[in-house]
């Protein structure tokens, strides 16, 4: 007999007249790491909130340990003992790892705190896991899996009895990705049970007992071990088969980027070159180098040794000239790189007043801007207020913007980060749409998501080093190994 | 349409309140005024606007949220989500109301639905049974047996055929255990296995380890056979090659849940929807259906009987993907013991 850890029955919850989630049934019982494939992101967030507390509904039961917690008739908006890790921490930055755990948690009554027993008692919880996390050490200071234990461990400590794992693929590394599952494993066959969401049914079929297909809202199927096989998963997904590539352009024997024997504290000896039009992708393992890729190509330091070129010239010398054409985009880039203030057409146009001086006093050149991504970019183009547009809208706004300033290379931070399903497949057109205009695309990636379905080449960073090589017809191979 | 909403006593009571609150707020704001002016009593005013704060407040509690909790119920009874949310009414809005939601039960008295569903079940089995195509395909099945000699098939299949209508005929007011049930769908495939032959795969799968115990456990009669029924004719039948039906069986202390998953053809989504929708509103329409729409009748059937029996938490959910198959998970409460009648 399995104990039940949460039921939804049929739950309905509409928010403004959308019904985010529509008629949703999912059990989970102890001890189960059950996987949650979003293949689109509606209802994702309320389902995730109606986990942690008994919030109205509009029609449906919730139960939690066999309990009746929610129902459509009464909502107490009581708390359930359910934590939830994912890439917006719920720690407390200025306090130590210990403090964290232990201090912050209800039902802590002790008045005097002793760091040595804080200390011991974590002792005992890093040696069962085999990790090592220093007890007085700052949270600000821990990397993104370091913070990631400590919040499996608080929850373990505080007794959730259900942990919702979001996205974590998102911003940790592929090698620290495998401890983690580890430490899932681990805490499942004591007892405790996992709710693992992630946009890949790969990663899913890795770790999960059961896995549900979540569409607008509503569980699709739930499949069982047994089901984890692609063939199934396909009449779910779009097809991400890889498309043909836009044409690569070989421009000398530099290349248009190239990395010739560069050492940095974390980067050691790596040397590629990436050719006009052509799409790479550097997978980091252990999510070390980088941060360093990043810092060198935005200027802010300067390689030990070693030599950088950008279309033939030295980027060491010539750094603030050839800067024009680089481009980055972040990683969510409509949070971080649009301006809501600014119109559609005025946020299209932001980098290419360092092409065209007199960009924002003549406004003839912004008209045949719009004239000519019309078409690209339909009626959205002419909207004042960017804030009302979807998610779609939005990141044409960020590659086109790229698009129109038409840089040498641009360097894409993790770009289907976060991303549902519909959205890897409209952002893996706009990546091509760049290299049609013979832009090099970097991609720089810590879980490989969707890449390979736009890259020409993979390369694999493994402790700072270029470890391995796959070009397009060699990607099978990465997968097995994988 | 203002004239319309009048009509409700709901809509002239809320405008009672709101004018007498008004009204309330004026004497007290003229009160106010004159303490102001002449200095006097502030403090009883202000004791007076904290009484009618807390006032507010307690009439929030008190009348606002359990009269919007009544509203939403008596909503989606209308809308078809629930039957048994009016009978559990927390706040009625009068006596009088409480009388007329039992007068309204007993009118609609469960029992005789039940009745009607449990009639219907033994009818839509019977009748699928009776219908010639079965009765040809099976005895020809007979008859082809007969000619190549094999007795020993021959009589297999005569005592699957005899001891399925015998246990589908007999006493379907009685909880039956779960082995029962697999007993017959067991036969149920044996019967169909002369049709379909290697095309046609059934498995059953039990998700725990105390296997004995959980036969024992029991649950209304006739629930899973034309559920597994559906699975071969709308879903394998029709599919080109082998069709594989899976009955998973896992317990919890408080539920006995049922899927049978079939990778037949499957369904659309409209479709899907379509059934779900009926799944959840509890209606007799499917009694009397016209021959077009009866597909899918006999599970609406079973979902209702559960429901009636056990309550709206139970019963029936599809999970269908057109060419991957369907899931049909059945939820019960956890009953041991011995036959009962229901």
């Amino acid at each position: 007999m399995k104990n039940e850890i949460i039921r939804l029955e049929r739950v309905t919850q509409i928010a403004d007249g959308v019904t985010l989630l529509d008629q949703l049934n999912l059990h989970i019982f102890q001890g189960e790491i059950m996987g949650l494939v979003c293949i689109n992101a509606q209802g994702q967030e309320a389902l995730i909130r109606l986990l942690c507390q008994n919030v109205p509904i509009h029609y449906g039961y919730v139960y939690f340990q066999g309990n009746l917690v929610n129902n459509y008739e009464h909502s107490s908006m009581s708390v359930n003992r359910v934590s939830v890790i994912e890439q917006r921490s719920r720690l407390v930055e200025d306090l130590t790892v210990a403090d964290n755990i232990f201090v912050l948690r209800r039902g802590f009554k002790q008045y005097l705190i002793h760091p040595g027993i804080l200390e011991e008692q974590l002792a005992r919880f890093t040696e069962e896991l085999n990790v090592h996390i220093d007890a007085n050490e700052l949270v600000a200071n821990l990397s993104f899996f370091e913070k990631c234990v400590v919040e499996l461990l608080k929850a373990v400590v505080t007794g959730a009895k259900l942990i919702v794992i979001r996205d974590i693929s998102n911003f940790i590394s592929a090698s620290d990705l495998k401890i983690i599952h580890d430490l899932l494993r681990h805490y499942a066959a004591q007892g405790l049970s996992f709710l693992y969401i992630c946009n890949h049914h790969e990663e899913a079929f890795k770790i999960c007992d059961h896995v549900s297909l979540m569409e607008n809202g509503k569980v699709r199927k739930v499949l069982d071990q047994t089901n984890f096989h692609d063939e199934i998963i396909s009449h779910y997904t779009l097809d991400f088969s890889r498309i043909d590539s836009p044409a690569i352009h070989k421009s000398g024997k530099n290349g248009i980027l190239k990395f010739e024997h560069v050492f940095t504290e974390t980067i050691k000896d790596i040397s590629f070159t990436v050719e006009k039009g052509e799409c790479v992708v550097f997978l980091d393992m252990n999510n070390t180098a980088l941060g360093d890729i990043l810092r060198l190509m935005n200027n802010e330091m300067l390689p030990l040794s070693g030599k950088i070129l950008l279309d033939g010239s030295d980027w060491k010398e010539n750094g603030s000239r050839l800067k024009k054409e680089l481009c980055f985009i972040e990683e969510n880039p409509i949070r971080a790189m649009l301006f809501q203030e600014m119109s559609y057409l005025d946020n299209l146009c932001f980098l290419l007043d360092q092409k065209r001086p007199f960009l924002w006093t003549n406004p003839s050149i912004r008209k045949s801007v719009a004239q000519e991504y019309e078409p690209l970019i339909g009626t959205d183009i002419y909207a004042d207020d960017i804030t009302k547009l979807t998610p779609f809208s939005l990141y044409n706004l960020v590659y086109y913007k790229v698009h129109l300033y038409h840089p040498k290379v641009v360097l894409c931070v993790q770009p289907f980060s976060g991303a549902d399903m519909y959205l890897r497949h409209h952002l893996i057109g706009l990546i091509n749409r760049l290299r049609e205009r013979k832009i090099a695309v970097v991609i720089l990636a810590v879980s490989i998501s969707d890449s390979l379905v736009v890259a020409d080449r993979l390369m694999v960073i493994e402790n700072g080093r270029l470890c391995r090589e796959y070009h397009s017809e060699e990607f099978h191979f990465f997968r097995t190994n994988q | 349409m203002k004239r319309y909403q009048s009509r409700f006593l709901s809509r002239r009571v809320s405008l009672f309140l709101l004018l007498l609150f008004t009204y309330i707020c004026l004497l007290l704001l003229a009160l106010l005024l004159i303490a102001v002016s002449s200095k006097d009593y502030i403090v009883l005013l202000l004791f007076g606007f904290l009484c009618l704060a807390g006032l507010l407040y307690f009439g929030y509690r008190w009348v606002w949220l359990p009269y919007q909790e009544t509203e939403k119920v008596l909503q989606l009874f209308a809308s078809g989500y629930t039957l048994q949310g009016i009978y559990e009414l927390r706040y009625p809005f009068s006596p009088k109301m409480e009388n007329t939601l039992k007068k309204l039960k007993a009118h609609l008295n469960t029992n005789e639905l039940i009745s009607a569903t449990r009639k219907q079940a033994q009818y839509l089995a019977l009748q699928n049974q009776i219908n010639p195509h079965f009765l040809y395909n099976t005895l020809e099945g007979i008859r082809g047996e007969a000619i190549a000699a094999g007795l020993d098939n021959v009589a297999e299949m005569t005592e699957a055929l005899a001891t399925f209508f015998r246990y589908t005929i007999s006493n379907v007011e009685n909880l039956v255990t779960l082995e029962d049930e697999l007993t017959n769908i067991e036969n149920y495939y044996i019967i169909q296995q002369y049709r379909f032959g290697e095309r046609l795969n059934l498995s059953i799968v039990y998700d725990c380890e105390d296997r004995e115990e959980i036969l024992k456990y029991r649950m209304p009669k006739l629930t899973l056979q034309p559920i597994v029924e559906n699975s071969i004719f709308h879903g394998i039948e029709r599919k080109i090659g082998r069709g594989n039906i899976r009955i998973k069986i896992e317990t919890t202390p408080k539920r006995l849940i049922i899927t049978v998953s079939d990778d037949g053809m499957g369904m659309e989504e409209s479709r899907l929807r379509e059934l779900n929708e009926k799944l959840n509103i509890q209606s007799l329409e499917y009694v009397n259906p016209d021959g077009e729409k009866k597909g899918g009748i006999a599970i609406i059937n079973v979902n209702n009987r559960i429901k009636l029996l056990f309550g709206e938490q139970y019963g029936i959910v599809l999970y269908s993907t057109v060419n991957v198959g369907t899931d049909v998970e059945i939820t019960l409460p956890l009953i041991a013991g011995e036959e009962k009648r229901v």
